[in-house]
């Protein structure tokens, strides 16, 4: 909690206490000067919050600060993997500093990948983590995966109306999700009615501040929690066989809203001060799930730096109790794969590459 | 559904909307009636039984009771017959378990082992509010304060009336009867009247209360799990600061709860007394209790208080029922004996100021505000506290003798104490020439206004909504 809110909380009372019973007058002028009101202050609110690093406190946040803490404490250069719980599960930041030191490489990684993330969502707390570390990543690893690319407000399937979900659809948020349910990217007519009914909801919510003093904090005061979420034993209900078979890749593009919404975030950061961009996503069971991503390494993300999961020699080794469910991985699982994903960077000659 | 939930507003938008479509007296209250069993039914629909019961028993007793003619001793009958079969409904539900664990462990102390479980009982919302109702219907009618209702609807509508049903205010049948009965119009000034109660109540809750359980809660627990708390970990300041925000949480709900029950009967064409008055600027005992929960505090004076003789005969005797009332009260909060000692402290003080000063003004007014407010402070801590031990921990961290630990609540905390007085000087006619003020009345003025308190209580409005603290009473 934080002053502002007794601030706020003493502004309403006197209000509440002083409102009494209004003379007649306009209908018209009356919604106006509600709406007037109604708008100023919040925009008000929002300008303070704004100002006092003040927002809905979710778990990204806490993953954010615990990565702010790792690298505060280290001069090396940064990589930062963003991904949704694939990343989560799949990307152990402190295996893969490991193994990059232990071949020569001072970089220090850390993750910023929670469940149900879309590169919208992701990228506003990558932009939250440089803001509070004052620091920019060298490397930035982006987590593609065709569910995100296909369903612009793909977080309406998993949690609505939660502190999250209207956390992230500030304006320029929504205009891109809007962008991306207009061009289709929602499942069939009655899911993109429901998405952008939705996405009208959570818009408004945020651009009233619902919640925003009450349940929020500074972001900076947040419990730190790092990203990263080990699983040791496999899900009760899952199945899980490994099948090899891969989907013959096609060269392949997204849709037009996130291949846009990709070109300003690659600009964006590349002027920030990134070296590099990096397009990634850790192994799943689903053939055509690790299709899409050879499609996009060998189409629009050609000109990037781009690890696929399709290595017919990673998924052999995979083959066994490494799953904890069809899309995530188990702890060994991980080891197995991050130690695949360092020799891959390595490989690549990323790390060493000039600008 | 509780007031500040989605739902909830759904709901009232619906019972509104129909209720003023309707025309008739009968139909309205016929709608009302369908809706306080939605309402009732929505956390759990196998205790509508309960209230059914509640509220047969009553309208068969009173009945009965106006039948016979005062000082029979059938009538006194019906009396004693009313009263219990409704405490047995609350001592089964609220306090079999309390009773049956005390006794255990009192007879396991004597090396007895009685080999009883205690059953866990469900608690039926809001039975302490409207089972209070239906007593006082009874003893009204058997009194021959009050003519008795041969409607069944009538009583039902009484005891179940949506607004109050699960957290008061205990509204009396002499003042609920005849507004039933009274002709409604819908006027611009009875929703500008409901909508300031209400808002008035929704900035307490949602605004304020909800939010201060972040203070509270990581410090005395939760107060539905038993054994969560780690005292030991907390400063001094910290605990002294979780005291604050507990006696600020629990004004702005219950109070914020009852104006909004008071705004959405408002709405309805219906008047519900006020149940706080600024509590907090009281200077002494008697006073606090004269404007926290009146309509509890003046229920257990006309029902408990005074038919114990009430200040009528010797000192003593009147400090005997200003304890009784006082414990009893206590044990009304909940099944436990920490209440119990609440409600003792508070008789004690009552009794001591009623002994030192007879009624006459105690010490100056910030002396005795200070006085007063520091004693009510303190004894919400076993109010709150899950034990005796805890209670004990929290009060030496008041002394400042404790070693405590190092773990600290926000210093914002400190806040609440002009938050709170801005309250009582607002709410005490403080600012009134600003409030009397015609500028305030001026249509855009007003609209703008409530567009702001609307900006600000959106703001302040809880993600995750926290149930009404008095719903577990």
């Amino acid at each position: 909690m934080h002053w502002s809110f007794f601030a706020v909380a003493a502004l309403g009372l006197l209000l509440a206490h002083g409102l009494k019973l209004p003379r007649a007058g306009s209908r018209f002028i009356s919604a106006a000067a509600f709406i007037v009101g109604l708008l100023t202050t919040a925009f008000l609110i929002k300008s303070l919050a704004a100002a006092n690093g003040i927002g809905r406190t979710t778990d990204f946040d806490r993953f954010v600060n615990a990565a702010v803490i790792e690298v505060s404490q280290d001069y090396a250069p940064i990589i930062v993997f963003t991904g949704a719980s694939y990343s989560r599960n799949g990307v152990d930041p402190e295996r893969l500093t490991l193994a990059l030191r232990e071949r020569g490489y001072p970089h220090r990684v850390v993750s910023l990948s929670i469940e149900a993330a879309s590169i919208l969502e992701r990228d506003q707390h990558l932009q939250q983590f440089i803001e509070l570390s004052g620091k920019v990543p060298d490397l930035v690893f982006i987590e593609v995966a065709e569910d995100f690319d296909h369903r612009a407000a793909y977080m309406f399937g998993n949690a609505k109306f939660s502190m999250r979900a209207i956390e992230q659809f500030d304006l320029p948020t929504s205009a891109w999700t809007g962008f991306g349910i207009l061009g289709g990217a929602c499942q069939g007519l009655k899911g993109c009615v429901l998405d952008a009914g939705y996405l009208g909801l959570h818009t408004a919510l945020n651009v009233l501040n619902v919640g925003l003093i009450g349940s929020g904090e500074r972001s900076a005061s947040v419990k730190a929690v790092p990203a990263y979420d080990p699983q040791s034993e496999p899900r009760a209900t899952s199945e899980h066989t490994l099948s090899l078979k891969s989907t013959p890749a096609s060269i392949y593009q997204g849709p037009q809203w996130i291949r846009s919404f990709r070109y300003q975030q690659q600009n964006r950061l590349l002027a920030q001060g990134t070296r590099a961009i990096a397009y990634y996503q850790p192994p799943t069971l689903d053939p055509d799930a690790r299709a899409y991503i050879d499609g996009l390494c060998e189409g629009e993300l050609f000109a990037f730096d781009c690890f696929s999961p399709n290595d017919p020699q990673l998924m052999a080794q995979l083959n066994g109790d490494y799953w904890f469910d069809s899309s995530h991985l188990l702890d060994g699982g991980t080891a197995i794969y991050n130690a695949w994903l360092a020799q891959e960077i390595i490989a690549s000659g990323m790390l060493e590459r000039r600008q | 559904m509780i007031f500040t939930d989605i739902i909830f507003f759904a709901f009232l938008t619906v019972v509104f909307g129909a209720y003023w479509l309707l025309q008739g007296k009968e139909a309205r209250l016929n709608l009302l009636l369908v809706a306080s069993a939605v309402f009732y039914g929505w956390w759990d629909w196998r205790f509508l039984g309960l209230i059914g019961f509640v509220i047969l028993i009553s309208w068969l007793v009173a009945r009965f009771a106006a039948r016979r003619a005062p000082g029979e001793a059938f009538r006194r009958l019906a009396l004693i017959a009313g009263i219990s079969a409704n405490l047995a409904v609350i001592a089964t539900f609220k306090y079999f378990g309390f009773f049956a664990d005390s006794a255990r462990e009192m007879l396991s102390t004597i090396g007895l082992d009685p080999g009883w479980t205690a059953l866990n009982i469900l608690l039926p919302v809001g039975i302490s509010f409207y089972v209070f109702q239906a007593i006082s219907y009874i003893v009204d009618v058997a009194r021959g304060d009050l003519s008795s209702e041969h409607r069944l609807r009538r009583v039902a509508l009484y005891i179940a009336f949506f607004p109050q049903l699960v957290a008061g205010p205990i509204v009396r049948a002499a003042s609920f009867f005849p507004q039933m009965e009274s002709v409604k119009t819908l006027s611009s000034a009875l929703v500008f009247a409901g909508l300031r109660a209400f808002a008035l109540g929704f900035a307490y809750k949602a605004g304020i209360a909800d939010n201060l359980a972040q203070f509270v809660d990581p410090v005395f627990g939760d107060a539905q799990v038993a054994g969560d708390t780690d005292l030991a970990a907390w400063s001094n300041l910290a605990l002294v600061g979780a005291t604050l925000a507990f006696g600020a949480l629990i004004y702005f709900d219950f109070a914020g709860y009852s104006l909004m029950a008071i705004g959405v009967a408002r709405w309805f064409g219906f008047y519900i007394p006020k149940n706080f008055d600024h509590p907090y600027a009281s200077p002494a005992i008697d006073d606090f209790w004269r404007r926290w929960h009146i309509s509890l505090s003046s229920w257990l004076r006309d029902y408990l208080y005074i038919p114990l003789g009430g200040n009528r005969l010797s000192a003593g005797k009147t400090y005997r029922n200003l304890m009784v009332t006082m414990v009893l009260g206590g044990l009304w909060h909940g099944a436990a004996w920490t209440f119990v000692a609440w409600g003792a402290m508070h008789g004690a003080a009552l009794a001591f100021h009623r002994a030192l000063y007879k009624g006459r003004a105690a010490v100056g007014f910030l002396y005795g505000l200070i006085a007063t407010q520091v004693f009510v402070l303190l004894t919400w801590v076993p109010f709150r506290a899950e034990s005796f031990a805890d209670t004990l921990v929290i009060w030496s961290a008041f002394t400042g003798l404790r070693d405590g630990g190092s773990a600290e609540i926000s210093a914002w905390v400190w806040l609440l104490v002009p938050l709170i007085a801005l309250d009582a000087i607002l709410g005490r006619g403080g600012l009134k020439a600003l409030q009397a003020s015609r500028i305030l009345r001026h249509p855009v003025v007003y609209w703008s206004g409530l567009g702001v308190l609307s900006g600000i209580m959106l703001a302040l409005y809880p993600l995750e909504a926290s149930p009404f603290v008095y719903f577990q009473f």
